[in-house]
């Protein structure tokens, strides 16, 4: 199984708060892969919306993200550029 | 003022959405359920888990159609809060943890539930930020939603509020669906001993402009009767439950102060975008028809300012009978209908009639003994529209006579429609049958104007990859959105198991839609949209970008389309459609749209 890892920086106004949170969930939730988020020492299931607001990712802050499954390239590949998109914030 | 008594003084409390209001007590018990404290024998683990299953998935469907209705009646901001509870209750840890806790614990499936969804609240009130931890309320929210459905029959759905009396609901807390369910119009107000501004609960209280304040003694509440006068002031945080004759009299004035305030500027608003016809920021005209399906629809079109009838579903006169009605009657009720429209509308009076458009899943008991059986396995798929008008020509002709003489009678400019074409030869023969029609007319001396446009709705791949050709032999393309919808994913609309698994715009279909307009432009052949994209603010101004010119509606969307339409320049709503062009996946349409 493809095992890949990434870290983003997290540059969207609010950190990873109900909207941005559900962004990547749903996201994550296109893809067999299991998908996990790292920060501050705690590890959540990217596809679960409670898992990931319990992070408390705050703006500035790195993640790490990590896919493990048939699609975890694409998977990766599709949370990082929602990420750069700012998790579609207006400017 | 009276002076025997101390100046009453009302309570400091927290400030959570403006306005004034006063009047008597409604104690509010939410329609959480009772704790249920239940074990299960082992051999019952896996029936209570799929009993948990069974009750998510209702949950879910329940949470879709609540925000569809709140996006109805508040807004989509608003109703963005309920899609976020979708993510809640899909949540995968959630069921994970909740169906281990049924295992182990050997827990009823709502016992279990409570537990976890309890244990997830409290965490999320723990985190530092205060915008997470109001979360938790979404939680609690969407378990006790869950927890209904588990419960067995006999349950009340919800505390009814009786809507009747404008009344101030008193709670202990209210849930995000709670309010959404509150008609404005009958709740002056809510008091709640918890909450915070940054609740969801609070949002909708904002959004549907109902005074409300949180932060009220515990003690204070459990001591209130219902029908008590009381009285708050949403902007100060200030909650009476004594009012001296002063007092009471000073409030009052404000609140219908208030009320005229807002009914004042809701006129304002509604005047000025019924009577101006739709256009972009720069003049560019788009204009804004409505759906109709009936005479009350006709008339009530015309009240919200329509500029015509973009889509007059004739089936209105078929549903509900035994006995086909024959061409003098359906005459007679298109004439009452043409003329409930065009004696009330004031800019335009086109109306443009769809042939009838049936099929096994949409049957009329009144065709079966003309066509024979409608049972179908593949409805959707099958012998319908004008499929069903090839096949039993009779029927074309005495629709085409009735809507065309009715034209005439009632003065308006009436456009013929046809539904679900796939082909150029079906085109073509119908054209011939409305040709021949309009000979016959013309003879009998009916003066039918040479000028009636004659169009096809477009809602099949195969009629927009064959746009150009077709557009050779019709005067007008309407795009009926939500069949293209349908039938370009092969998704079922009303199948939630596969239309979740799609966004609200897919790239394919405007893709679809895009090869649509410029087939039709290419030949100078104007092309609408009827269906749910055009009644969507965000989308309709796109279409328009597209070089869609007309939209069709339903009527209490078109004010709100007109004023999105209204916000920005035809060259903003070309560059944004072109945009979304570029989208691979239905999340690039939707950053798009939010952008």
């Amino acid at each position: 199984m493809p095992v890949v890892e990434t870290s983003l920086v997290i540059t969207n106004t609010v950190g990873l708060h109900l909207r941005p949170a559900g962004l990547l969930v749903q996201t994550a939730a296109q893809f067999q892969s299991k998908i996990v988020v790292q920060f501050g020492g705690k590890t959540a299931n990217a596809k679960s919306i409670m898992g990931v607001m319990k992070l408390e990712v705050t703006v500035g802050s790195t993640i790490l993200l990590r896919a493990e499954g048939e699609d975890a390239e694409q998977a990766i590949a599709a949370l990082t550029d929602l990420a750069r998109r700012n998790f579609d914030e207006e400017e | 003022m009276s002076s025997s008594v101390l100046p009453v003084h009302p309570a400091r409390v927290v400030p959570i959405s403006p306005g004034i209001a006063i009047g008597p007590a409604r104690i509010f018990r939410s329609a959480g359920p009772a704790v249920i404290d239940t074990m299960i024998p082992p051999h019952q683990v896996a029936a209570e888990q799929q009993r948990l299953q069974e009750a998510i998935t209702a949950a879910l469907q329940e949470l879709q159609e609540l925000q569809t209705h709140v996006e109805k009646t508040v807004g989509r901001h608003e109703a963005a809060i309920f899609q976020a509870q979708q993510l809640i209750v899909q949540d995968p840890d959630f069921l994970e943890e909740t169906n281990e806790t049924i295992a182990t614990h050997l827990f009823s499936a709502g016992a279990a539930l409570q537990q976890v969804a309890e244990n997830q609240a409290r965490q999320l009130e723990a985190l530092a930020s205060e915008l997470l931890a109001a979360r938790a309320a979404d939680v609690r929210d969407v378990a006790a939603r869950v927890l209904r459905h588990l419960q067995s029959e006999g349950h009340a759905a919800t505390t009814p509020v009786d809507q009747k009396t404008p009344v101030l609901i008193v709670a202990y807390d209210l849930t995000p669906s709670d309010t959404a369910t509150f008609d404005p119009a009958f709740i002056l107000g809510i008091c709640t001993v918890v909450g915070g501004p940054t609740t969801h609960a609070a949002i909708i209280a904002r959004a549907l402009e109902i005074p409300a304040v949180c932060g009220i003694d515990a003690l204070v509440l459990e001591s209130l009767q219902d029908g008590q006068q009381l009285a708050i002031d949403g902007a100060q945080g200030l909650f009476y439950t004594q009012l001296d004759t002063g007092q009471s009299h000073i409030l009052r004035a404000a609140m219908e102060q208030q009320r005229e305030e807002r009914a004042r500027r809701r006129l304002q608003h509604e005047t000025l975008w019924r009577a101006r016809p739709g256009s972009t920021a720069d003049g560019a005209r788009i204009q804004v028809f409505a759906n109709v399906g009936d005479v009350d629809g006709a008339r009530s079109a015309a009240e919200l300012g329509a500029e015509g009838i973009g889509l007059l579903r004739t089936e209105f006169l078929f549903g509900g009978r035994d006995i086909f009605p024959g061409e003098q009657e359906q005459y007679e009720s298109y004439v009452a209908l043409f003329r409930a429209f065009g004696e009330r509308a004031s800019p335009g009076k086109t109306i443009i009639a769809r042939t009838l458009d049936a099929g096994a899943d949409k049957p009329f008991p009144a065709l079966e003994p003309l066509i024979g059986s409608m049972q179908e396995a593949n409805p959707a798929l099958g012998l319908r529209g004008a499929r069903i008008s090839l096949a039993h020509e009779a029927l074309l002709r005495q629709q085409l006579r009735a809507l065309l003489r009715a034209g005439v009678t009632a003065s308006i400019e009436l456009a013929i429609m046809f539904p679900m074409i796939a082909t150029v030869e079906e085109v073509r023969r119908l054209r011939v049958v409305y040709d021949e029609v309009y000979g016959e007319l013309t003879q009998e001396g009916i003066a039918v104007c040479a000028q009636t446009q004659v169009g096809i709705m477009v809602e099949t791949p195969a009629a927009a990859l064959m746009a150009d050709a077709l557009a050779r032999y019709v005067d007008f393309f309407s795009i009926g959105a939500n069949d293209l919808f349908q039938y370009t994913m092969a998704a079922d609309r009303t199948n939630s198991r596969v239309t979740s698994m799609f966004g609200a715009l897919e790239p394919a279909v405007w893709r679809s839609i895009d090869m649509i307009v410029r087939a039709g432009a290419a030949r100078g052949k104007l092309v609408a949209v009827c269906g749910e994209l055009a009644a969507d603010t965000r989308i309709g101004p796109l279409l328009a970008g597209l070089g869609v010119k007309e939209l069709s509606m339903s009527p209490p969307a078109m004010l709100k389309v007109k004023a999105a339409l209204h916000a920005q320049t035809m060259d903003y709503w070309q560059q944004r459609a072109r945009e979304l062009l570029k989208a691979e996946t239905a999340a690039d349409a939707q950053a798009v749209l939010l952008s």
